[in-house]
């Protein structure tokens, strides 16, 4: 099968700080990537490349064969991507940023309004769709990024750390989307913190550390590697850290003692 | 903290015992008040709206601002001492002004500091006890108001000190400070009956407002008054033979004032000075007995509006109106605009300069100074309507400089299209296809004149019309198309950004003073011309064509900006 996300021998640098070191990955439709890696390890960096949104990097990145560099707006049309803890232009309400949004897509304003409807419906926020966002809460927030990703009826979704702020129902309510969305064949690359979630929705997990992949393959697979019967936290912890976190923590408790 | 703020906070701190007897951790009072005074420095207030950069030396100018600010303004002052003759009728003036002023100064400057959100969020969960607290509240307050009251007394108090004798500056302080409390109370009384009237959801906005109509009033008065002052002749007024002051507060400090300073307790003198000490107590009693059982609740409200949002119900009041069919907007940017991106640039940034608070303070007062200035002409040239119909030279100026003022609304308003607070929130723009970005700022840029000029074109039109018929009419549309031209350029030239996108601090200081002595040259150059080619009619005309041209093309360049070409 042709990969949808193609990316050879990818390099970036900020400045001297060299933040993704020969990365190449081929995704396929329909998968569902989990992309994990500590703080600081270059996953935006990757998304944001992928998203057409960085441009001087050294490598190849095609998506359903466009070559990123050449056409950037191309790309962008068929990837919705839902960034973590972003700004909304508050002022408005529901309908009127999602219309911003599907004009910039280039939708026309029927369909906008249909989809709209539907998906503020399924998210529960029909009765808020036109008040101003200032008052909304975290969550509804969150649900109106995720359904400004999808309003456009993407073939690749990225959504980076999408459940921040919701109610356990959305939380269930979106990873039974993801699925469903995966079935239909877009391709779905998701980054998170939340082992337990990427564990639970991917079928592929990528690891980066420090500008390197460091494991990559499905979970079932990762586990035989490190052992049976571990967490994925657990994988993540033993080829991220030797342990650090359990020094630092001792060192950290070692402070308190003290001043007792 | 400014040095200012350190000698205000030493003199402030300074009686530690008095606190430590009222219960107050001097530590606590101490770190509060620093990071107080700190977080004032970066803020930007209504009266210095010079911008703080990060750099460090300009963030120490917002209290050292506010207080040349506040001295010059305390400078308009000095009018009542020369003007007029007589210490009670200088000093009725004088306190009747410094009220005002000193309430309107509070009025924008206060919000802030009364209504700290954060203060719930933050120090309250501390292990900080209440008079802590409220004293903190109150020095806060206390300096901040010296730091507005006193450059604004100190002209007068020079004046004062040179003019009159000696022993009257005692009671003239002490009345200082009277009318500052006064005005203190009476700002807690604005604050408690626009919560009464009001819902604490618009207070924010009305607050705004009042901000707006401050600037204007101050720069008015600046340009007014003395003018007006020079012609009414004020001098001739005899006070203490009316009776109207007789229920003035102001007028009571200055009698009192003037019957300390020569130690007059007769019958009447004692009752001004009684009237004068009781004021502030009454003021006191009313706002603490009629307005503040309501007042921390609804300052709750306000609060509980801008950061519980979680109590949005399904379905509540507040929504915009959006949900019908037919808007304005839509409607417009289909006459206006073509399909896609420019639409959608133009209905955005409707949208954005209507509602965003940020966009109305920066741009709303230059309508009122405009109207100032051109109301200020009015009355210099001495020309009368007239002049205008019958087109002599004074008539054709006047017709001129309306026509030409009325861009600076526009103008700033373009120069202010591409910033927001909310400047993060632009990621959208990033994220979507967007081949050239052009368009959506075309978009935007059809917007701002649409609601920044296009009310006053036809208003001029139709004004006009009516004053004149259809003989000056060529004049205003050429008038107009010149400012659309000088417009489009302006945001040609200077809008290579996605509107709404930038920080307002990243922005260029020396560049922006450039840029506005090109603002302003460009319409005064066009008048000027405009001045000269005014009786000919088929210059005109021509003029009209070209200028039309000129813009159509403009218009096609802004709509062709690339990516590569967005700063």
């Amino acid at each position: 099968m042709e990969p949808v996300i193609s990316i050879r021998n990818l390099n970036k640098s900020y400045g001297t700080k060299h933040v993704l070191k020969d990365i190449s990955i081929d995704i396929l439709p329909g998968q569902v990537i989990g992309y994990i890696g500590p703080n600081g390890a270059g996953k935006s960096t990757t998304v944001k490349i992928i998203c057409g949104l960085l441009q001087d990097f050294k490598g190849e990145v095609t998506v359903k064969g466009i070559d990123i560099r050449k056409n950037p707006v191309g790309v962008k049309s068929i990837i919705g991507y839902v960034p973590e803890l972003a700004e909304l232009y508050d002022v408005l309400s529901p309908a009127e940023f999602l219309n911003l949004m599907g004009s910039l897509y280039n939708m026309h304003k029927t369909l906008v309004d249909e989809r709209i409807d539907t998906m503020l419906d399924a998210f529960g926020l029909m009765g808020n769709k036109d008040q101003s966002m200032e008052t909304f809460s975290k969550g509804m927030k969150q649900k109106i990024l995720i359904i400004s990703g999808l309003i456009h009826n993407p073939d690749i979704i990225i959504l980076d750390e999408p459940l921040s702020g919701l109610d356990a129902n959305s939380v269930i309510m979106i990873k039974e989307l993801i699925e469903r969305l995966a079935k239909n064949g877009k391709t779905i690359f998701y980054c998170s913190h939340m082992m337990d979630i990427v564990e639970k929705v991917s079928d592929r997990i990528i690891l980066i550390d420090d500008g390197r992949i460091i494991a990559d393959g499905s979970f079932e697979e990762l586990k035989r590697n490190q052992g049976e019967g571990a967490s994925l936290e657990k994988i993540f912890a033993n080829l991220t850290s030797n342990g650090e976190m359990h020094e630092a923590s001792g060192k950290l408790m070692q402070m308190f003692e003290k001043e007792q | 903290m400014s040095i200012l703020d350190k000698i205000l906070l030493y003199i402030a701190l300074s009686p530690a015992f008095l606190y430590r007897r009222l219960g107050v951790n001097m530590s606590h009072l101490r770190a509060i008040l620093t990071a107080k005074l700190t977080m004032d420095n970066r803020r930007v207030s209504s009266i210095n709206q010079k911008r703080t950069k990060r750099d460090g030396s300009e963030k120490k100018r917002s209290s050292a601002g506010l207080f040349i600010g506040s001295f010059l303004m305390g400078l308009m002052f000095l009018y009542c001492f020369f003007t007029v003759s007589g210490m009670t009728m200088q000093l009725t003036m004088f306190f009747s002004m410094y009220i005002v002023v000193l309430s309107l100064f509070l009025i924008t400057d206060f919000t802030t500091v009364l209504i700290d959100v954060r203060d719930n969020q933050i120090i309250l969960p501390k292990p900080v006890n209440d008079s802590t607290f409220v004293t903190a509240r109150l020095i806060h307050i206390g300096i901040r108001l010296s730091l507005i009251a006193i450059p604004l007394v100190l002209p007068s108090f020079i004046a004062f000190v040179i003019i009159h004798p000696f022993a009257a500056l005692l009671p003239f302080l002490i009345m200082v400070l009277i009318s500052s409390v006064v005005s203190i109370l009476l700002i807690n009384a604005v604050y408690l009956i626009i919560l009464k009237v009001t819902t604490p959801e618009k207070f924010q906005s009305i607050i705004s407002y009042i901000q707006i109509a401050f600037a204007i009033v101050i720069y008015g008065s600046y340009q007014l008054v003395p003018r007006l002052g020079l012609k009414a002749n004020l001098g001739a007024v005899q006070l203490d033979q009316l009776t109207w002051p007789m229920f003035f507060p102001p007028y009571w400090f200055a009698k009192s004032c003037e019957n300390l300073s020569v130690l007059n307790f007769s019958g009447s003198s004692s009752l001004y000075i009684l009237l004068s000490l009781l004021s502030p107590v009454v003021a006191v009693y009313l706002v603490v007995k009629y307005f503040a059982p309501s007042f921390n609740s609804k300052l709750g409200l306000i609060n509980a509006s801008a950061v519980e949002s979680s109590s949005v119900k399904e379905g509540a009041t507040k929504g915009l109106k959006t949900g019908k069919k037919f808007s304005i907007s839509d409607s417009l940017a289909g006459i206006f605009t073509s399909d896609g991106g420019e639409r959608a640039g133009f209905i955005f940034t409707w949208k954005m300069m209507r509602r965003s608070r940020e966009f109305k303070m920066k741009v709303y007062p230059s309508i009122g100074y405009t109207v100032v200035m051109n109301v200020l002409f009015f009355f210099n040239s001495k020309a009368s309507f007239g002049d205008i119909v019958e087109m002599t030279s004074k008539g054709k100026l006047m017709t001129i400089m309306f026509i030409y003022i009325f861009s600076f609304v526009l103008i700033n308003a373009l120069n202010r299209l591409p910033y927001s607070d909310k400047y993060k929130a632009a990621w959208i723009f990033m994220i979507t296809p967007i081949d050239r970005p052009g368009v959506l700022i075309s978009g935007s840029v059809k917007a701002a004149i649409l609601v920044f000029y296009l009310p006053l074109a036809l208003l001029m039109v139709l004004s006009g019309i009516f004053i004149t018929g259809y003989q000056l009419l060529p004049n205003i549309i050429l008038g107009c198309a010149n400012i659309l031209t000088i417009s489009s350029l302006i945001a040609f030239i200077n809008l290579k950004k996605i509107p709404f996108s930038e920080s307002d601090s990243s922005d260029g200081q020396g560049e922006n003073t450039v840029m506005i002595i090109f603002n302003l040259l460009i319409p005064a150059a066009l008048g000027f011309i405009h001045y000269y080619i005014f009786d000919k009619i088929w210059v005109i005309l021509t003029s009209i064509l070209i200028a039309a041209t000129i813009s159509w093309l403009i218009f096609y360049s802004i709509k062709k900006l690339k990516w590569s070409e967005i700063k």
